[in-house]
């Protein structure tokens, strides 16, 4: 059985650091009461960024501190007081459903990692059991050997705390298991408020992915990502319907992302810029210029805890092996799109989602209110290719022996999934209206 | 595909477990994409399509898009459930070596705690790929006394590890083996 219970004391922790925060910016009074779950999860997001932030930096620790304190205080004022919310709590009670089914199955997987990647990044969590900081001063130490070198280190310290910073294998694989826990409860919960998505849709289509089983069982980060990455989409879109319960989570998501990995920055920026896309329709759309706010505050988020990492590293002297620009190849790229079209023609391990998200998005772009998040998903494969032009050897050599496209491709399809139940929604919208 | 390409021991779900349901885009990785290859995914791909179509019943599009994750989902189901080492029937003996290696090479070192490299002050001879991932998680905070050695041959997850002196033998020299 995997120790998922050891991760219960930094959790209480992170929340109570989470409510102090909403309490003392006078947001937590405005809150109903219904939205407990919801809340819960908020305010551990908070804590656990907040713990991440000061972790990379104190002074980012402490900025961050002060900016989510402004956001919550002022930023999300014109979106107050809240609309009543729009799903039932059935759909609350379905979400922690499936949380609970998940951890489940983690529970009761036995507590060793298994996956190179996760013997990799426990290697960095064992580390980081020695103490919050001591994880950063091992990374950016040149002759600390952690390999790869100069990669972030939120997944490791947050792991670490979740652990309960005991370095014997069962606490560490525990440590990892909660962490995919919470990012899937984050996710779920925020897919629950969401308004003109079919979560009966969302759910099918990851539930039939194969390899989202088998990355649920291991502690590799891909998954994790995956549904932060989502979670923050819907937050964003949350925030142009003027749900200020939905977008408080943003900030927090994106300092998440930025400090898991090198790629959540990433994907951060491009859903926030997509979010920005005009939509077809004027429904709400953020009149208060709450979700302009919202995205701005999101790309300098992720672009700060990305940025002050890498200076750190580039003070130490400490290279960013796998992640520092070759300059741009056209010829690179012939294998390394062959091996994208190989890993989205891979059935056994995506079933029909790819398929079916493909669609999705096709719609959504031509038909849909919500193309914000058919553009964030496109975005996001775009950037990752520009990404693979310019970038290292290393990694394109990953991309074109088959070990980096099926694991990109897992990263999306929470939001391909919420891609397609927000089509869905809009298909079945659209022939009610005639 | 080969059944013998699919994650059929604990080396290859420390390789490959993570990177596919089966090893197949690893395998097939610099090869032509072949129409057999690209052929299902049209297939869904154009189902789905048709499904989507304003002239399908709403009723029927639920359904139909039901069917076609369930079915296409088939494939890799199975081989979670019956084919790769790690399929429930088989998960804790797939985990026991790995677990196993990471014990005896993480009690072996004499030296507790002096970072310094990623086996931390230890010298490991490896011809075990999949060791890699586990010495490393196993030695990152160790340190090893000078005269000490950890020797990983190509058979270590299968085979066990024994203490030779100040040596830590995991698996079989080539020659041990035999044929």
């Amino acid at each position: 059985v995997t120790p998922l219970w050891l991760a219960l004391p930094a959790l209480v922790v992170f929340c109570g650091v989470g409510a102090a925060l909403e309490q003392l910016a006078g947001v937590r009074a405005r809150w109903v009461p219904r939205d407990a779950p919801l809340d819960g999860i908020a305010w551990i997001s908070h804590g656990a960024a907040l713990y991440v932030a000061f972790v990379v930096h104190p002074g980012l620790g402490v900025a961050l501190l002060a900016l989510s304190f402004l956001w919550l205080r002022r930023g999300l004022e014109p979106s107050m007081p809240d609309p009543v919310p729009a799903t039932s709590s059935a759909a609350v009670t379905v979400a922690l459903l499936m949380v609970a089914l998940a951890t489940l199955a983690i529970a009761l997987s036995p507590p060793v990692p298994i996956a190179w990647d996760e013997l990799v990044w426990l290697s960095r969590a064992r580390v980081g059991t020695a103490g919050p900081f001591a994880l950063a001063d091992r990374a950016l130490d040149p002759r600390g050997g952690l390999v790869p070198s100069g990669y972030p280190i939120g997944a490791g310290a947050l792991s670490a705390a979740l652990s309960l910073f005991a370095d014997d294998l069962r606490s560490l694989t525990g440590g990892a298991g909660a962490l995919v826990v919470f990012s899937g409860a984050v996710f779920a919960l925020v897919l629950a408020e969401s308004k003109s998505v079919s979560r009966r849709v969302v759910f099918a289509v990851i539930a039939a992915t194969p390899l989202v089983w088998v990355h649920l069982r291991t502690g590799m980060l891909d998954l994790p990502v995956g549904l932060l990455v989502a979670a923050l989409a819907l937050s964003l879109r949350g925030a142009r319907e003027g749900d200020a319960r939905l977008t408080r989570l943003a900030l927090p998501l994106a300092v998440l992302l930025a400090s898991l990995k090198d790629e959540g920055a990433m994907y951060a920026v491009v859903i926030a810029i997509a979010s920005l896309l005009p939509r077809s329709s004027s429904r709400a759309a953020g009149k208060d210029g709450t979700d302009l706010r919202a995205s701005i505050l999101v790309i300098v988020t992720a672009l700060s805890v990305l940025g002050v990492w890498r200076v750190r590293l580039a003070l130490a002297g400490v290279a960013a092996e796998h992640h520092a620009p070759a300059g741009f190849s056209f010829a690179a790229m012939g294998p390394v799109l062959r091996e994208l079209g190989r890993a989205a023609c891979d059935v056994r391990s995506f079933g029909g989602s790819l398929a079916v998200i493909v669609v999705g998005a096709v719609m959504l772009i031509r038909k849909g209110d919500d193309r914000a998040l058919a553009w964030a998903l496109a975005g996001c494969i775009l950037a990752t290719l520009a990404a693979l032009a310019i970038g290292p050897d290393a990694v394109r050599s990953f991309a074109a022996t088959g070990t980096l496209w099926p694991r990109f491709l897992l990263q999306l399809v929470p939001l391909g999934a919420v891609v397609v139940g927000a089509g869905w929604r809009a298909s079945i919208q659209i022939a009610a209206d005639g | 595909v080969p059944e013998e390409l699919c994650i059929a021991t604990s080396s290859d779900l420390v390789i490959d477990g993570a990177n596919g349901v089966c090893a197949d885009t690893r395998h097939a990785a610099g090869q032509p994409l072949s129409a057999s290859t690209v052929a299902p995914l049209v297939v869904l791909v154009v189902i789905a399509a048709v499904l989507s179509s304003r002239k399908v019943a709403r009723a029927h599009r639920a359904a139909g898009l039901g069917v076609l994750l369930a079915l296409a989902a088939l494939p890799g189901g199975y081989a979670l459930l019956f084919e790769r080492a790690d399929r429930p029937s088989n998960l804790a003996a797939a985990t026991a070596p790995i677990a196993a290696l990471h014990e005896a090479i993480r009690d072996f070192p004499a030296v507790p705690h002096v970072p310094h490299g990623p086996h931390g002050t230890c010298t490991v001879e490896s011809a075990c790929l999949a060791c890699e991932p586990i010495a490393r998680l196993a030695l990152i905070d160790r340190g090893c006394a000078p005269e000490q050695e950890i020797v990983l041959h190509a058979d270590a997850l299968r085979a066990g590890c024994r203490v030779e002196g100040a040596r830590l033998r995991c698996g079989h020299a080539a020659e041990e083996r035999g044929p």
